[in-house]
């Protein structure tokens, strides 16, 4: 009886002081239920969805908040007891039946993200209805990860208009793909999707007339395709291409081909591609650029390889920052190199480069060629960064670089 | 909207003057000060000359909001500002909550983000009896009800 009159008094007190600040500092120690609903519905926001639900019996209070959060993550392999024992056919079924049950209850009329990551085997009508299930809200943001497939994507998502970003991993079933048209999707991730081939990655950007930021992680076979990245639109492009795990067949000359006019940012970490070309390159101002030549894969000649790699440093030569870095687990496999220096100084370093960042630096005698080469001859630079995952590069090496002569007398040189 | 044309034409160093709930006066630079909807559309409201009153925020509140505020408006790196931010939000629960009002009435949405977030990671993989002990929250539910949930919802709470 005692608990419930307390009960009565603290709710209360709550509906007088709920908008009022200064008064949520007196009275019980349990502020964090005094906070407004859109604040507990943001703090809810940045939850996988399972937690979310946790929180629903905490107290009176929040057994309703979770029907507010605009936000859904589901993810099948949070657990709170992974030792408790049970069948993965009934943890599925508990997990469906989760899904099922939340969109029923759900309140939100249109949400913002809807994640979904499946380690396990589900059925695809339940995949299927949980997606549809989204794009019927008017979801903004999907992001999928299939560990067991192949999953089979509904039609109406490669046509969902609301759609501004669109995140995809696993595998994913795309031979179904017929039409796509996603008028206002800016943002398209496709990472680790063996079933993905340029003919879909060719559909995927002609459907998406406003789309600025592309990734694409190959693995495995997918890094023994050649891919033709084409879009007015593209700002930013990020492609990491690891080495493959098969060597190349002759006929299978693996090549990257990038027709970007509107690309400011690139990133391209490639130990895959054998050719890479750049045709337009007019707006790009930063490019961060990792590659190497795999012994063993590659069918082309090493010097030829160098060669082509020259002339794509040569196309995107109009970028004010540039980042070189060399992969340190794929290099193991490539070839060393010696610094060449280039017959005369590339136009670049004279007119416009003004950042360059050297990543993985370990001060052997190629890296302290280039960097005292570019100190020397680029002209309008501002920074020089090297940075190195040593402990504290040696002493030597640092005073070494700082006494490097400088073109530019405006360049700094900086440590990270 | 028109706001942010004046901002960029502006060339002198203006200063705003923030008033706390406890009559404390704090001088911001525009640039710094705008970062706020909320006194944005008080400064486009004609306050700009005067002090502008901020009835919901406390002095020891505000000065820690102008601190945000000044940092993020003085060209710091990226990587400057992420160590920063994790120092600032990492505060007793009790400045939190003052900082989450705070940031939620002036419609700060960068700082409202990064305090939900750190309030985020406090709840997050913890079991609901955790949560309780930590934030200090009673449970009001008798237990057939607890139950009830706790069945509807199992999944929830595997």
């Amino acid at each position: 009886m005692a608990e419930a009159t307390s009960l009565i008094l603290q709710d209360s007190r709550e509906d007088s002081v709920s908008n009022c600040q200064k008064l949520c500092k007196i009275g019980s120690e349990d502020m964090i239920s005094r906070l407004p609903d859109d604040i507990l519905c943001h703090i809810l926001s940045f939850l996988p969805t399972k937690y979310v639900m946790g929180t629903s019996i905490l107290s009176k209070r929040w057994i309703y908040l979770w029907t507010k959060v605009s936000n859904l993550d589901f993810d099948d392999t949070l657990l709170y007891d992974r030792e408790k024992p049970r069948a993965t056919g009934e943890r599925n079924a508990v997990f469906a039946n989760f899904i099922n049950r939340f969109f029923i209850h759900y309140n939100v009329q249109s949400f913002v993200k809807f994640k979904l990551k499946l380690t396990e085997k589900h059925h695809s009508s339940h995949l299927s209805a949980w997606i549809s299930a989204a794009i019927m809200s008017n979801v903004e943001e999907l992001s999928l990860c299939i560990r067991f497939g192949p999953a089979w994507l509904p039609e109406s998502l490669f046509s969902c208009e609301k759609l501004l970003a669109l995140k995809l991993h696993g595998e994913i079933e795309f031979n179904n793909l017929e039409s796509v048209w996603f008028p206002n999707l800016k943002v398209l991730h496709l990472k680790c999707l063996p079933m993905l081939d340029n003919t879909c990655i060719a559909m995927l950007l002609s459907g998406s007339p406003v789309l600025e930021e592309l990734k694409i992680y190959l693995i495995g076979h997918g890094c023994n395709q050649s891919v033709h990245v084409s879009s007015s639109s593209l700002k930013r492009l990020i492609m990491q291409f690891p080495s493959a795990d098969s060597p190349y067949d002759d006929k299978d000359y693996r090549r990257v081909t990038v027709d970007t006019p509107s690309l400011e940012f690139l990133k391209l970490h490639d130990y895959a591609s054998e050719e890479v070309n750049m045709l337009q390159a007019c707006s790009l101002i930063q490019a961060d650029i990792s590659v190497g030549y795999l012994i063993g894969s590659f069918t082309i000649e090493f010097d030829d390889y160098v060669g082509m790699v020259v002339q794509f440093l040569r196309q995107i030569s109009v970028v004010k920052a540039l980042i070189l870095s060399e992969d340190p687990i794929q290099s193991e496999n490539a070839y060393g190199w010696d610094w060449c220096a280039p017959e005369s100084v590339p136009k670049c370093l004279l007119s416009c480069l003004e950042v360059i960042e050297f990543k993985d630096f370990i001060g052997e005698v190629p890296e302290m060629e280039m960097v005292e080469y570019f100190l020397k001859n680029a002209m309008v630079l501002k920074k020089m960064i090297v940075s190195s995952d040593v402990v504290g590069l040696e002493e030597e090496v640092v005073k070494k670089l700082q006494f490097f002569p400088r073109g530019s007398s405006a360049c700094q040189l900086a440590f990270s | 909207m028109a706001s942010s044309e004046s901002t960029t034409t502006s060339t002198t160093t203006k200063v705003l003057r923030l008033k706390s709930s406890d009559n404390e006066i704090f001088g911001v630079e525009e640039k710094a000060a705008l970062q706020s909807e909320t006194i944005k559309s008080l400064a486009e409201d004609g306050y700009s000359e005067d002090v502008i009153p901020l009835f919901n925020v406390e002095k020891k509140t505000l000065a820690k909001i102008v601190e945000w505020l000044n940092k993020h408006a003085s060209g710091s790196s990226k990587e400057e500002l992420k160590r920063w931010d994790a120092d600032f939000v990492d505060v007793d629960k009790d400045v939190l909550y003052d900082l989450l009002l705070a940031s939620n009435y002036l419609n700060i949405e960068v700082l409202l983000h990064q305090l939900a977030q750190k309030v985020a990671d406090m709840i997050k993989g913890k079991k609901p009896e955790e949560i309780r002990q930590l934030f200090g929250i009673k449970n009001d539910f008798t237990p057939e009800e607890e139950a009830e949930i706790r069945r509807e919802n199992a999944w929830a709470f595997e």
